[in-house]
């Protein structure tokens, strides 16, 4: 604790490096949201083409 | 060498943040390597000690500030024989000097007193986890770090407006309705940077001209470029036809883009005003001016770096929002 109360400019780095690693933590969570919703999106379209195809050959 | 360090962080940046490309996901090593380089950036910007060099120290003196200053000391620096230190070809007798054994030191904290006209040690000072230092400059102090901050936000949103216009003019030709998805999500990312910019300026403004707002030339150029942009999300969120809307946007990105290098290259610098480079310093401006006395080796390869840095995040969050536009589009 005496080393950071004489230098400040690591409590700056400190808390910088936990508003980045916040920031970093909340943007990998986004992309795994993302990629997680463009799998169930194609997997979506997909139901539904091979649904659509599947009436053709009915017919 | 600044123009090269610069422009190849730029081009690096590019090309490692287009991989493998716009709209794919990027590959784990590719988001752990953002956030390692941002820790070693934010390292390397916070940690190293500002020290000056002998003949500013000399400057310090002629002036009369009574100023705590540090000095990298080199052989020629101390003279033990006659208890004086040379500093830009003069000497001065220095107080103290036996407190400290100076010959495992290279850094030590001088203080010119007025009265006696001499410096005198008082203390030393070692180099932080990173042993580089960066320049003292009295006007600005610890706060000259916030520049390798605060400039590649602002050139992070000029990258962002170009591609927006890159891609306006991509639409125009093709009329494939993802170059607009491209161009709207590269317009977006530029506002947030451009907003980050203003916010870091305003900042430092607060604590080195003593306001947030000062109307200085290059504050009001970016508030008009915010205007402009804003206005643009403005048009595009009243058309609802899809097709008008597209068209309508890229035009209006296209001549947005034009006034960018106005606003943040030239206005700036050919009116007067506080900001370093403004009209009547004689210089372009710490980074683009020819002179090194704010910029030196250290802070440019830092300055490079951490433009390189904001650039990869620049393109992942491109990313994100092209492909959250995409699965919007798709729903």
């Amino acid at each position: 604790m005496n080393f950071l109360e004489q230098n400040t400019l690591y409590i700056v780095l400190i808390i910088s490096l936990m508003i980045w690693l916040g920031i970093f933590i909340y943007i990998m969570f986004v992309d795994k949201k993302i990629t997680r919703l463009e799998k169930m999106v194609l997997i979506d379209s997909k139901s539904k083409t091979d649904k659509s195809n599947s009436g053709v050959i009915n017919e | 060498m600044k123009g090269l360090i610069i422009a190849s962080s730029v081009i690096l940046g590019i090309i490692i943040g287009l991989i493998p490309s716009l709209i794919k996901e990027k590959p784990n090593w590719w988001k752990y390597l953002i956030g390692i380089l941002f820790v070693a950036n934010l390292v390397l910007i916070l940690t190293p000690v500002l020290v000056s060099d002998h003949s500013y120290a000399n400057y310090v003196a002629q002036t009369g500030i009574e100023e705590q200053i540090t000095i990298e000391l080199n052989n020629h620096s101390i003279n033990p024989a006659n208890d004086t230190i040379t500093i830009a070809s003069i000497n001065y007798p220095i107080i103290n000097f036996s407190k400290f054994d100076l010959s495992q030191i290279k850094l030590i904290n001088i203080e010119f007193n007025k009265q006696n006209q001499s410096f005198s040690i008082t203390g030393t000072k070692d180099y932080s986890i990173i042993p580089i230092s960066y320049p003292l400059i009295l006007e600005l102090k610890e706060r000259i770090k916030i520049m390798v901050l605060h400039v590649p936000t602002a050139w992070v949103s000029v990258l962002a407006y170009l591609l927006s216009m890159i891609y306006s003019i991509m639409y125009l030709r093709k009329r494939d309705y993802k170059y607009d998805i491209y161009a709207h999500s590269a317009a977006g990312v530029g506002v947030m940077f451009t907003i980050l910019a203003t916010v870091t300026g305003m900042i430092w403004a607060k604590f080195n001209w003593g306001a947030y707002w000062n109307w200085d030339p290059r504050q009001t150029s970016i508030f008009m470029l915010l205007i402009i942009y804003f206005a643009y999300f403005g048009l595009r969120s009243s058309i609802e036809n899809s097709e008008t809307r597209a068209r309508l946007s890229s035009v209006y990105l296209i001549i947005a883009f034009t006034t960018v290098p106005f606003f943040v290259f030239i206005l700036p610098r050919i009116s007067s005003g506080l900001h370093p480079g403004a009209a009547g310093e004689g210089t372009a401006g710490p980074v683009l001016g020819g002179g090194a006395e704010m910029l030196n080796h250290n802070l440019l390869f830092t300055f490079g770096f951490s433009l390189f840095c904001f650039t990869l995040l620049f393109f992942w969050i491109l990313n994100l929002k092209i492909r959250t536009e995409l699965l919007n589009k798709k729903w």
